[in-house]
């Protein structure tokens, strides 16, 4: 596979594995887009849901990849980059199914009965923000002149 | 300052907004001269509509807790430490807390409980050094 064709595909696979790993990296109490108490994160369901989504994404990833191997000889790479439109809404497909369901339990078994939910803002961060460390840049910028200066000798 | 609200409480979310606003400035963390975040980003940061928080604000601006300015925004008007207020809204202060304390009466709490959490809420307040002098001779604890 020539670096072109490599270059067409890679796109296809990267977008097909982020959707896949999602998940793994969202917060426990805010599974696909829906806010649970921290004693309902290991519920059934979502936990049934996760499996259901990482199978769907990894199948839509290979099967979107292996097309994109086997078309992208004969189509311009750009082309091959449309595989992309399709994967996106089969990956937000699947995202809005584990979602549509998890909701549903939730809201069936009223999961936030009984618990307060607060909402905390630290106001300083508007009106006094910390400033950019300029500091932190200097042995960067005495780095950078070392080798400007080692490689004009 | 952290600001906190319970979006499901059964207290309005702009009425909290302005409470937990007073309570700063009372414990001194929002001293006169402050500033406090547009309406727009307190909006955003708390995940509410932008007409709760205007109306909080609002309802501080009317109290004279707050100055509202195009060019300075929202900054804070009067602390602990800005002299005897206005003596209307006094007199309406004293009504709200006599039904305050009337409700702690009317469901049975002794009178020296009521009087210690009123100096329980008060010893975290910010007052300055010749009131709290003032409140340590008459035997108390600002």
């Amino acid at each position: 596979m020539s670096a072109t064709s490599l270059a067409a595909v890679s796109p296809v696979l990267a977008v097909g594995a982020l959707m896949c790993l999602m998940p793994a990296v969202t917060r426990p109490t805010l599974q696909f887009g829906v806010r649970v108490p921290r004693e309902r994160a290991g519920a059934p369901v979502i936990g049934r849901e996760r499996r259901a989504y990482y199978w769907r994404t990894a199948a839509i990833g290979v099967c979107c990849t292996l097309v994109a191997v086997t078309v992208q000889g004969h189509w311009p790479s750009w082309l091959t980059r449309i595989i992309l439109l399709p994967e996106l809404a089969a990956g937000f497909g699947c995202f809005w199914v584990a979602r549509r369901k998890i909701a549903a339990v939730k809201n069936a078994d009223d999961w936030f009965a009984g618990l307060r939910q607060t909402v905390v803002t630290d106001t300083s961060w508007r009106t006094d923000p910390p400033r950019f460390p300029v500091r932190w840049l200097v042995p960067a910028l005495a780095g950078l002149a070392v080798l400007g200066a080692a490689a004009g000798m | 300052m952290l600001l906190s609200i319970e979006p499901d409480g059964p207290v309005p979310i702009y009425q909290q907004i302005r409470d937990r606003i007073v309570e700063a400035i009372a414990r001194g963390r929002q001293p006169a001269g402050s500033a406090l975040p547009s309406t727009r980003q307190l909006a955003v940061d708390l995940g509410v509509n932008f007409h709760t928080v205007n109306k909080g604000y609002d309802l501080l601006r009317q109290e004279g807790l707050l100055r509202l300015g195009r060019k300075s925004g929202a900054v804070v008007r009067r602390d602990a430490g800005s002299g005897p207020p206005d003596p209307a809204w006094a007199q309406d202060w004293t009504g709200r807390l006599q039904t305050l304390l009337a409700e702690a009466a009317a469901q049975g709490m002794p009178a020296t409980d009521i009087v210690r959490e009123c100096r329980a809420a008060l010893a975290d307040f910010a007052f300055p050094a010749a009131v709290a002098e003032v409140w340590n001779r008459g035997g108390g604890s600002p």
